[in-house]
């Protein structure tokens, strides 16, 4: 009794793995359905107020950032190529602002 | 043998003052051509033309940011390396025409490039390969691009220089309405920090000072555009730029004399009564 | 002696072209200096050239209008004007439509006659209507003066104002030889007619340390050349740019 009752359950989740459906992939390439894409956008969708962040958060977002670019690295050729671009200007405003905060640097 | 070697040199040398023309003023760019960036990574390459982009086409619907951040691409002409493949794929130029993607109550834009070579996929692909060699389809494809340019830019404020059109005023009262976010394709973003205008003095005197906008320049751009690449911050009090570095395309020269209006009106921009 | 020779031929070479900076063209007579034919493609499609007179443009619009406002280059021949552009309003033909001026009516030989001095007539005639300031060189007209002495009012614009500058910055430009006494540049005078991207950056590049305006390359038509040949007053009165010039 127990043996058959593995067996349905082993053939069940084997059965389920199979035939489990990914996430609808939309049509947009950039569309964030990866989990490294939603981290991206948390981070890179700072920059137009990064003046509003404190010192620290900007060195924790710079430290995100850092994370991301094995990530990156490690996707195809176009997608890596685009995102290492988009990592890139991301992480100079914040050091940007960062530096300038620090009085590094003095803006406008 | 020194001495033929010296004589020819020097002679070289008059023949090249005698042929140095220093002041002819540069043949000026069309509105209709203004802000067109020819774009040649690969075209010829691969047989067929060098691509035609036309700004004038792309920012009357959408701001700079949702090409030059969300879709990620370069300020600078084939810098970066876009290929049939990655538009195929639906990145770059392929983030919106895709056959499918529409805006503003429009058709769906046609797709970009094709791994086949029939003759209706030519004629899609020679939508953007039009940079053609000389010849009598460059001129029909010429005065099609005029024609198509005069019907939009007479409903448009104008001004003097560029395209001969106001944007500024345009998006400010409304006559062209921007996209600024497109969804699944750009990055959710919380609204901007306000930025102050500043003065920034002129080196000579007598030239009135320069008020800077930021919020004039947000409409259209991320911070990220600007800043650390074209702007890398001033310290208070010095001038650092000067009208050389702009007319050599650097600074405020790096979008304003090939994309945004040009530095022809100095008045556009030092703006302060003396 | 024979190590002589190139030194010696170097010598001559450099005096010949010293001395070429001062052979200056001759003036056409007063009421013709300025005048131009423009020939593009005219004769290519079996027109004759056509007659363009400067000193009648300039009595009624300052320069910035035609090489500002209007694109016209300052380079004979090198504008891409079309009979077609005409009729649709563009170079010529934003002024001769029938509403500033003549119009495109079968009037042909009005223009394309091939006649650099078929204003000629006109000149005298307008002379004795307005009293302009007299000069010596060029059309003999102190055209700056006219301007400030309200002689003649030429439009600055048509449809679109350009914004002025008020710049009246003086330069003091040292000549090349010792004995001539400087050269002064008055940026006043010149925002009269024109605007700052007439001449800014691509005939006078705004440099740090003076870019030296040699006389051999105005002669050749560069820098102040570009105008102070042909159009605006020639160089053949020195004392109008160089004060301290004895005769």
């Amino acid at each position: 009794m127990k043996k058959s009752v593995l067996g349905l359950f082993i053939s069940f989740a084997v059965l389920s793995g199979l035939f489990a459906q990914p996430a609808s992939i939309p049509n947009c390439a950039y569309a964030a359905d990866e989990s490294w894409k939603s981290d991206f956008e948390k981070v890179c969708g700072q920059t137009d107020n990064a003046a509003d962040l404190s010192i620290e958060e900007l060195k924790k977002s710079l430290e995100k950032c850092d994370a991301l670019k094995s990530r990156i690295e490690a996707l195809e050729a176009t997608p890596r190529k685009i995102y290492l671009k988009r990592l890139q200007m991301c992480r100079n405003l914040l050091q940007f602002m960062l530096d300038s905060r620090e009085k590094k640097i003095k803006p406008e | 043998m020194k001495r033929i070697f010296v004589i020819t040199v020097i002679i070289l040398g008059f023949a090249g003052i005698a042929f140095s023309a220093g002041g002819v003023k540069k043949k000026k760019v069309l509105e209709q051509d203004y802000g067109n960036v020819v774009l040649d990574t690969n075209s010829l390459k691969a047989g067929v033309n060098p691509v035609l982009f036309e700004h004038w086409v792309h920012r009357k619907a959408f701001t700079c940011r949702v090409c030059h951040v969300d879709v990620g691409f370069s300020m600078k002409a084939n810098e970066g390396g876009i290929r049939a493949a990655d538009n195929m794929k639906g990145y770059y130029c392929g983030a919106c025409h895709n056959g499918k993607s529409s805006f503003n109550g429009g058709e769906p834009l046609f797709a970009a490039c094709s791994d086949k070579f029939d003759k209706d996929d030519m004629k899609r692909c020679l939508r953007c390969h039009s940079q053609e060699k000389a010849g009598q389809e460059r001129e029909t494809r010429r005065e099609q691009r005029e024609k198509a340019f005069r019907t939009f830019a007479d409903n448009m404020p104008k001004e003097r220089g560029g395209n001969g059109i106001n944007w500024e005023l345009a998006e400010e009262n409304g006559t062209i309405k921007l996209i600024d976010y497109i969804e699944g394709l750009s990055t959710r973003r919380p609204p901007m920090t306000n930025q102050k205008d500043f003065t920034i003095g002129a080196k000579v005197e007598g030239v009135p000072e320069i008020i800077f906008s930021h919020k004039k320049h947000t409409v259209w751009n991320g911070c990220e555009v600007c800043h650390p690449d074209i702007f890398i911050g001033v310290k208070k009090g010095v001038e650092k730029y000067s009208m050389i570095d702009l007319f050599a395309g650097k600074y405020c020269g790096a979008c304003h004399g090939k994309v945004a209006f040009p530095q022809s009106d100095c008045r556009r921009c030092h703006t302060k009564q003396v | 002696m024979k190590h002589l020779l190139i030194p010696v031929l170097l010598v001559i070479l450099v005096t010949v072209e010293a001395s070429a900076n001062f052979n200056l063209p001759p003036l056409p007579p007063r009421e013709e200096f300025g005048n131009i034919l423009i020939d593009r493609t005219s004769e290519a499609n079996g027109q004759q050239p056509v007659n363009f007179s400067h000193w009648l443009h300039r009595t009624k619009f300052t320069c910035r209008v035609c090489h500002g406002e209007l694109d016209f280059l300052m380079k004979r021949n090198a504008t891409e004007i079309t009979e077609r552009g005409n009729r649709s309003g563009k170079f010529c033909g934003a002024c001769h439509n029938g509403k500033i001026a003549f119009r495109h009516n079968g009037n042909c030989d009005k223009c394309h006659n091939g006649e650099v001095g078929y204003s000629n007539k006109r000149f005298d005639d307008f002379m004795l209507k307005t009293s302009l300031p007299m000069t010596m060189a060029g059309n003999g007209v102190n055209w700056s003066a006219g301007i400030s002495s309200g002689a003649i009012k030429p439009q600055t614009y048509i449809k679109k104002k350009s914004q002025d500058m008020n710049f009246e910055k003086e330069l003091l430009l040292e000549a090349e030889m010792s004995i001539i006494p400087p050269a002064i540049f008055p940026h006043k005078a010149h925002a009269a007619w024109l605007d700052c991207d007439n001449c800014h950056p691509d005939l006078f590049n705004i440099k740090k340390k003076g870019t030296h305006f040699s006389m051999a390359e105005i002669m050749k038509g560069n820098y102040c050349g570009v105008c102070h040949l042909s159009v605006a007053f020639p160089m053949d009165e020195c004392k109008r740019c160089h004060p301290g010039m004895r005769e």
